[in-house]
């Protein structure tokens, strides 16, 4: 019994590791023969048929266990090989994408570049329509100009009347000095205008104007001393010195034209020649 | 010599019948054959020394394997399966390595 407590002792005291080293084969044993040398019983002997069974059920384990292993390195084997196969596909498809994104970007690219070159084609189109629109009296101008307004002259003397001819005289002049655009009594002057008599009245637009007649333009700073220069503005002041007609010139600094009314702004047979010439390309191009 | 003859018969059997191992117990066979190792060399220590005795070695193996199978077990439902598996291999390796140096002690004399 002491001898039990201080072996209970010891194993309390000793490392777990040493322990484990020194008690590796069973008490067990060691109890057994103990009790059988007391009872003094002889120490086994003969056919361990129970150490066979187990030994054999060890044999079975192992077997078992050598088997399952082989077995499952094959399983592992075709998982891994059916894993690096998908991986390669993937890995081709990646790539496949990669060069398809490389693709789609230098197409992006070269579509940006001409988005951009086309919008840069698109303002300079935009803006010639708008001068365009300007000159041809499509749309309202404004800017600083010539006010010339003419009267009949003052006696009433029919010969002193001021006719078609006379203002298309001061507009031609006007023009050839540099105006940009031109109305007059607030009628803009466009391709399709005419200055014409009516009976008495003089027409423009298609309609009648009364006197007195306020022909605006719009130019530069210098459309005045311009217009005085040229042939027909000299014809004008000098037919107008002629009938004895009031006329007042007067630069001014802001001009606001109206835009000609829709029945002049509408072509109705004239259209772009179909043949392919220079400024082709830009009506095509969508 | 029945020993030997059961251990041969043991490995034929697995080898030949090739048992499907249930996929819950998979985990546990590696274990179990270190552990059945570990009665073994056990067993033969005993039997060199003289006290073998055939009810502890039938014992200690069956004990071996389920607690070595059972530890694991409870490692895994805790989630530290491997550490454990570990931990009993360690223990046993070392017990299988004394027994085995006794045993050579037993045969070489040295």
């Amino acid at each position: 019994m002491t001898e039990t407590s201080q072996l209970a002792g010891d194993r309390a005291r000793t490392p777990l590791l040493e322990l484990v080293t020194r008690e590796s084969l069973d008490l067990d044993y060691h109890d057994v023969a103990r009790r059988r040398a007391r009872q003094g019983r002889a120490p086994i002997s003969g056919p361990h048929r129970g150490a066979a069974v187990a030994i054999g059920v060890f044999g079975l384990l192992v077997g078992v266990a050598a088997v399952q292993n082989s077995r499952n390195a094959d399983v592992e084997q075709a998982n891994r090989d059916a894993l690096i196969e998908r991986i390669e596909v993937r890995k081709d498809a990646a790539a496949g994408l990669r060069d398809r994104v490389a693709e789609l970007r230098s197409q992006n690219d070269d579509l940006v570049a001409r988005l951009v070159s086309l919008t840069g084609t698109v303002e300079g189109v935009e803006q010639t329509r708008e001068e365009l629109a300007l000159g041809a009296g499509f749309v309202a101008a404004e800017g600083p100009g010539l006010r010339v307004t003419v009267r009949d002259q003052a006696g009433g003397d029919p010969d002193g009347l001021v006719r078609a001819t006379d203002l298309r005289v001061l507009v031609n002049g006007l023009w050839e000095a540099g105006a940009e655009a031109v109305a007059i009594n607030g009628r803009r002057l466009t391709a399709l205008s005419a200055i014409v008599n009516a009976d008495i009245a003089i027409q423009v637009n298609k309609g009648p104007l009364s006197p007195p007649y306020v022909v605006q333009a719009i130019g530069g700073p210098d459309l005045e001393a311009d217009f005085v220069e040229t042939q027909s503005g000299t014809t004008f002041l000098a037919l107008a010195e002629q009938f004895g007609f009031g006329v007042e010139r007067d630069t001014v600094p802001s001009l606001l034209l109206p835009a000609a009314p829709p029945s002049l702004q509408q072509l109705r047979y004239a259209e772009r020649p179909s043949a392919s010439g220079p400024d082709d390309q830009e009506a095509t191009n969508p | 010599m029945i020993a030997v003859l059961g251990l041969v018969i043991g490995i034929v059997l697995g080898l030949v019948l090739q048992p499907d191992v249930p996929r819950g117990l998979e985990p546990y066979l590696p274990i179990a054959v270190v552990a059945a190792l570990d009665a073994v060399f056990g067993g033969l220590r005993a039997y060199l020394d003289g006290i073998f005795d055939d009810k502890v070695f039938v014992i200690s193996f069956a004990s071996n394997v389920v607690i070595a199978a059972g530890i694991v077990f409870l490692g895994d439902q805790l989630g530290v399966g491997g550490q454990l598996s570990t931990g009993v291999i360690v223990v046993l390796g070392i017990r299988i390595f004394a027994n085995v140096a006794a045993i050579r002690r037993h045969l070489f004399h040295a």
